[in-house]
């Protein structure tokens, strides 16, 4: 148990390194700074300011320094935003995208897994056509343009609930909404077609055949065996969401991580690239860590040491 | 003393995208307490879908019982709601199947699936429930089983598998076993002792077996009484001993010669049945067997032969048994 801890932990800090040192070369390759400007700097002020980032030393020494300084949990200070740190960017922005994030998922799971039970219970029914005619829109429509028409039935037309901005309950649930469309079709189609492979084992028969009722069949026997691929699912989407939509977030005016992470892009704004990149990469990381373990209460077969016996 | 099931005229049909199948086609099977039978026939023949009738655990809603009886100690089955037959299931019958690899929950402990059975019908507490179920797997030949109640199936070999299933199946103290198939997917030396243990349990237990199988050698030493099947319809019936010893219907002296024998001097070769089940979707008048049977008379493609009780307690449904054809035999 130790030994395989131990063991993903030095597996992850080298992934880690090795998407920091990647993201570092991608970034510098690409043309352009974070203070190229339409109106050119006059040279001497960019030069202070290059001076005053470290920018004008060699690469390498940018690399190793930046190594440093993430050692010591410092991520560094933002290049567009002046007074801020990349570490308070994160600190700020998480916790808003986290909560989004949260309530996004807990609808995708309370509507998609029901959903996909029902469906493959009553496959081929009007229920399960329905379910599945309304999980391919889920698949296809954009979350902008769900955003989009939420906003304008529930916020223009019906003036039930806030157009944007974030604080209140009420501002949550259309960003949600709009962001759990896609992993609520996704579980919604997992669980259905894991259900009916469950439900096609041997040992449905035998659970009916000691006298069990159709919903103690069902419960204990098919739902418990059928959810392992959902929960495989649920760590990079768990990951994804939390660290923000970056669409959902613009169009809600919602000041998540996930906005911060793509403007910093258009901007070159190097240390945030890197500082979300890289916690972003290890959020996703501990969501498969977690989800491994998770294995281990759901599926008795599952052992740590990572090989699975059938 | 009155039987504890007893299936009279049992008809079952499946809907099927090509068709009506007509899987069972009148089957009448009478089964004395603490006895054990035998249903034998090749796959498709309906034997197992008996079986399901009994329980009601037909493919639904393809499967369908549309005429006949089951009568189960005093009960007509066919005519028991869902609910009713829940508290039979597990309870009153128990059944175990084909494969034991996959036919327990592979994410439950083996005594959670036991007890499963035991809360289901008894009001024991659980520390009863769990000493029942010790009690059941070391019934059924399992070592250690206190430590084994808490392990899954995985940690199971296929023959230890299959006793957890028995173990389970008879839990609940039922009156009748019905075991399809319950051999056909282990070696042959585990077969033996699994076919040991049914035997030495229905002794101790005096519970009824319906052994359903195509495999004639487990039959021999199991059941008193065999019964053979041959497309949905039950053709030969009588004593193990004396149907193995002089078959009546061509169909089971067919299966008796395609049996490979130990001690052949001889080294016939193997005699198979040529020819291939009638299609059930459209049942040929007659008798179902004429078209593959080397002794078939005109009459046999006409009309079908009725159960004759050729000698006491053995019957067949070959119009080989009538008087007439007696005659034309002798004479010819």
């Amino acid at each position: 148990m130790t030994k395989y801890l131990l063991r993903r932990l030095v597996a992850m800090l080298i992934a880690l390194w090795l998407i920091i040192t990647l993201t570092f070369i991608i970034m510098h390759v690409v043309p352009g700074g974070p203070f190229a400007t339409e109106k050119p700097l006059p040279p001497e002020i960019l030069k202070n300011i290059m001076a005053h980032y470290h920018m004008n030393e060699p690469l390498w020494r940018q690399y190793t320094d930046y190594l440093g300084s993430l050692l010591h949990g410092d991520l560094g200070p933002s290049f567009k935003y002046q007074d801020r740190t990349v570490n308070g960017i994160i600190r700020d922005g998480f916790p808003v995208s986290a909560a989004l994030g949260a309530v996004a998922i807990a609808i995708a799971l309370l509507i998609g897994i029901p959903a996909g039970i029902v469906s493959a219970l009553r496959r081929n029914s009007w229920q399960d056509y329905l379910a599945m005619a309304l999980t391919t829109i889920g698949f296809s429509v954009p979350s902008f343009i769900l955003a989009g028409l939420l906003m304008y039935v529930f916020a223009y037309r019906l003036g039930w609930l806030p157009p944007a901005m974030w604080g209140s309950p009420q501002q949550a649930i259309m960003p949600a909404l709009a962001l759990s469309a896609l992993p609520m079709a996704f579980v919604a189609r997992l669980m259905r077609s894991s259900m009916l492979e469950v439900l096609q084992q041997d040992y449905m028969r035998t659970a009916r055949a000691k006298g069990l009722p159709e919903r103690l069949v069902v419960w204990r026997h098919a739902v418990r065996n059928a959810i392992t691929p959902v929960v495989t699912y649920l760590g990079p989407l768990v990951a994804g969401i939390f660290t923000g939509s970056f669409v959902v977030e613009n169009i809600f005016a919602i000041p998540g991580l996930g906005r911060y992470y793509v403007m910093s892009i258009t901007d070159r704004d190097y240390t945030v690239i890197l500082g979300v990149t890289i916690f972003y990469s290890a959020f996703l990381m501990l969501m498969n860590f977690l989800v491994d373990l998770a294995y281990v209460f759901i599926d008795p077969r599952v052992k740590l040491a990572g090989r699975k016996e059938v | 003393m009155e039987n504890l099931l007893e299936i009279r005229d049992l008809h079952v049909h499946f809907t099927t995208y090509a068709g009506v199948v007509q899987a069972v086609r009148g089957v009448n099977l009478s089964l004395a307490r603490g006895e054990a039978v035998a249903l034998v026939g090749e796959s498709g023949c309906g034997k197992s879908i008996t079986a399901q009738s009994i329980m009601r655990l037909l493919p639904s809603p393809q499967g369908k019982i549309v005429k006949g009886t089951i009568n189960f100690a005093g009960q007509n089955l066919v005519k028991k709601s869902e609910r009713e037959m829940e508290k039979i299931r597990g309870n009153e019958i128990g059944m175990i199947f084909q494969d034991p690899m996959t036919s327990l929950n592979p994410t439950m402990t083996t005594g959670n699936q036991i007890m499963e059975v035991l809360r289901r019908h008894s009001r024991m507490t659980r520390q009863e429930m769990t000493a029942r179920a010790v009690e059941m797997l070391r019934l059924a030949g399992i070592h250690q089983p206190e430590r084994r109640l808490r392990q899954y199936p995985y940690e199971f070999s296929g023959g230890m598998r299959q006793r957890v299933m028995i173990a389970m199946a008879l839990a609940c103290g039922p009156r009748l076993l019905i075991a399809d198939e319950p051999t056909t997917a282990l070696d042959v030396t585990i077969q033996a002792q699994i076919m040991e243990l049914m035997q030495d349990l229905r002794q101790k237990l005096g519970t009824a077996v319906i052994l359903i199988t195509h495999d004639l050698a487990v039959v021999a030493g199991f059941a008193r009484r065999v019964m053979v099947m041959y497309a949905g319809k039950i053709v030969e019936s009588g004593t193990a001993r004396e149907l193995f010893r002089s078959p009546l219907h061509p169909y089971t002296r067919g299966l008796l010669g395609s049996v490979p024998r130990i001690n052949d001097r001889a080294r016939q070769p193997l005699t198979p049945i040529a020819g291939r089940p009638p299609d059930l979707l459209n049942p040929p008048p007659g008798c179902a067997f004429w078209p593959r049977c080397s002794e078939a008379m005109q009459v046999c493609a006409r009309q079908e032969p009725a159960m004759v009780e050729a000698a006491s307690g053995h019957s067949a449904a070959c119009w080989l048994l009538h008087p007439q054809a007696q005659n034309r035999r002798r004479v010819g």
